[in-house]
């Protein structure tokens, strides 16, 4: 019986806990659309709202071209549904690029007292109305290799303007010190409003060295209308450098040390670890691993005692192994200096004391000659 | 006669069975070649469309601090429901409220965030004592890094609450990832000692549009 109430009693404490949170959502899918301006388009957008909770929800239509939208419905039940949004576009739009048509819907207070919150959402139908005359937009994209990897650039091209045009120009190679190395021929033929063309660009790396590049897509359309974007990429090697490390410990304790590290592969390297050897003394001590993913940084840490370290600043090794390969670096480390504040506060304190000692001495001793001056005085008078 | 046929009869049995022979092992030799056979090679291909979808999550959706009134002698009351308050009402007899509302990003789409009252704070509370009525409210990350670049909105900060349309874009990037999906929204009020009387409310409107 008792086993029972007890259940019962979790039961009911479970099901307070459950009743206790007010848990609703609001939501709508498809998210969004993206249509390109056609003059008299006429086109159904269907969007499915979604909630949980026992709100009215009231569509509306929002934007600059919401005018143009004629709506299935203007109000939802507690079970919400779907809307259809009827678009009938005019014959020309006077603004171009993009404009948003929201589709909304509110959910409808219930006076509740104090304040409450509630959501309302929004899906979006996105008309691209083309930019009169010639208008165009990249994209430029690039990946990361190994050393000896042909290096893929995407390019994409939009064509927003009205007319149709052709884009030619170049993609300039730059190492890391600015200096231009290469380039590679793109361009693209006969691009209609409102279309886009991709094409990839490939990079034979086999006499680059492994580094950082700078990749600039350079070409013109139309004249003197440009379209310039860049993208930096990497050209990896088998290493892992060290970035950085602790250097400044304390005496006498145990330190925590860190060694932050990086990949220079594109791919990943598992099990890399460091191995911390402090010159001069039979202190070696080994971090955990750690795996890296392409071109990634990571803090190695480690502790050790330096209780035994006499020296301010002494000489280490750290030695990073991955992959059948290390990567070491000697390096010079520092303790921090400490003060004994307690023994400057005791000198401190015993010097004022001195100087206030050495005052009062000489006030009294000036006391002294005044009153001595004053029975002189006296005693020649008598 | 009878003989002749039957011998005919034999032959063009011998003839097709011989050819029925050779197409079976031609068939069984070119097994993967599929010319006589079902076997097939070709490899399957599975589409699937995932669509995308906007969605908020309130787990608290009414802040609602009772009855109460500001102490006698004190021009103003405070009400808060962030922490770094000693104490969630000062100056008043209303129920401490420690908790804001929390929003959480259940889509599969990151989302610009809107926040709107449907009041000031001088329709919501009215008075002027003690410099007049205040209502704010403050934005912060319940999951780190929930939401990104907030290049005009600091979060962390009182802000007066927006009554007018469309609101404050408190949050340009709200991200759908899992780990970093949930912000908090704390409410502040200042009551003073001559504001409205009775049941007050307002309702806050967060709307959220996919990016």
């Amino acid at each position: 019986m008792n086993l029972i109430k007890k259940g019962a009693f979790i039961f009911a404490f479970f099901l307070l806990i459950i009743l206790a949170r007010a848990d609703a959502f609001i939501g709508v899918s498809p998210a969004s659309y993206q249509v390109d301006f056609q003059p008299g388009l006429k086109q159904v957008f269907h969007f499915d709202f979604l909630q949980d909770n026992d709100y009215q929800l009231k569509i509306s239509a929002e934007g600059d071209l919401a005018k143009y939208v004629t709506l299935s419905t203007t109000s939802l039940g507690a079970d919400a549904g779907g809307v259809n949004a009827l678009l009938q576009l005019p014959r020309s739009i006077e603004i171009p690029g993009r404009h948003d048509i929201y589709i909304s819907a509110s959910q409808e207070g219930n006076g509740a007292s104090g304040v409450s919150l509630v959501g309302k959402i929004r899906g979006d139908i996105k008309v691209d109305v083309p930019f009169p005359g010639k208008y165009a937009t990249i994209d430029f994209s690039s990946t990361n290799v190994n050393r000896g990897e042909p290096v893929k650039f995407s390019m994409i091209i939009h064509n927003l303007g009205k007319e149709i045009i052709s884009v030619d120009g170049f993609i300039y190679i730059y190492d890391q010190n600015k200096a231009s190395i290469e380039k590679i021929p793109a361009s693209f033929d006969n691009i209609v409003s409102q279309d886009s063309i991709s094409q990839e660009f490939t990079l034979n790396t086999s006499s680059y060295n492994p580094g950082k590049y700078t990749a600039l897509a350079l070409l013109s359309y139309g004249g003197e209308s440009q379209l310039k974007s860049e993208i930096p990429f990497r050209i990896g090697e088998l290493a892992i450098s060290i970035v950085n490390y602790s250097n400044d410990l304390t005496k006498n304790k145990i330190n925590r040390f860190d060694v932050k590290i990086e990949s220079l592969w594109n791919d990943p390297i598992e099990n890399v670890y460091a191995t911390v050897s402090i010159l001069g003394y039979p202190i070696t001590f080994k971090t955990p691993s750690v795996d890296l993913k392409g071109f990634e940084q990571s803090t190695l840490t480690g502790y050790f005692d330096t209780t035994s370290i006499q020296e301010d600043n002494f000489r280490a090794r750290i030695e990073i192994d991955y992959a059948n390969k290390t990567t070491e670096k000697y390096v010079n480390i520092n303790f921090k200096r400490e003060y004994n504040y307690l023994l400057i506060g005791l000198v401190a304190a015993i010097a004022i004391a001195l100087i206030a000692v050495i005052t009062l001495i000489a006030y009294l001793i000036r006391v002294r000659r005044k009153i001595g001056r004053k029975e002189n005085k006296k005693s020649k008078g008598k | 006669m009878n003989e002749k046929i039957v011998l005919v009869l034999a032959l063009v049995a011998f003839l097709i069975s011989g050819i029925a022979f050779s197409a079976t092992y031609y068939s069984l030799a070119h097994f993967k070649e599929q010319i006589l056979t079902g076997y097939a090679t070709s490899t399957g291909t599975v589409n699937i469309t995932v669509t995308s979808q906007v969605a908020i999550n309130f787990t608290t959706n009414n802040i609602n601090w009772g009855s109460g009134a500001v102490n006698p002698g004190a021009t103003i009351a405070v009400l808060s429901t962030a922490t770094p308050l000693a104490t969630a009402v000062i100056n008043g007899s209303w129920n401490n409220i420690t908790q804001g509302f929390i929003l959480q990003n259940i889509g599969n789409d990151d989302v610009n965030l809107t926040l709107s009252s449907g009041k000031n704070s001088s329709q919501f509370i009215g008075g002027t004592a003690g410099g007049g009525p205040s209502y704010q409210y403050n934005v912060s990350n319940s999951k780190a890094s929930s939401c990104q670049n907030t290049t005009v909105f600091n979060l962390g900060q009182w802000y007066d609450l927006n009554s007018t349309s469309p609101g404050t874009n408190i949050c340009m990037n709200f991200s759908f990832v899992s780990t970093k999906n949930q912000i908090r929204i704390d409410i502040k009020l200042g009551v003073p000692s001559d504001s409205v009387t009775g049941n007050l409310s307002d309702t806050i409107t967060a709307t959220g549009t996919g990016l």
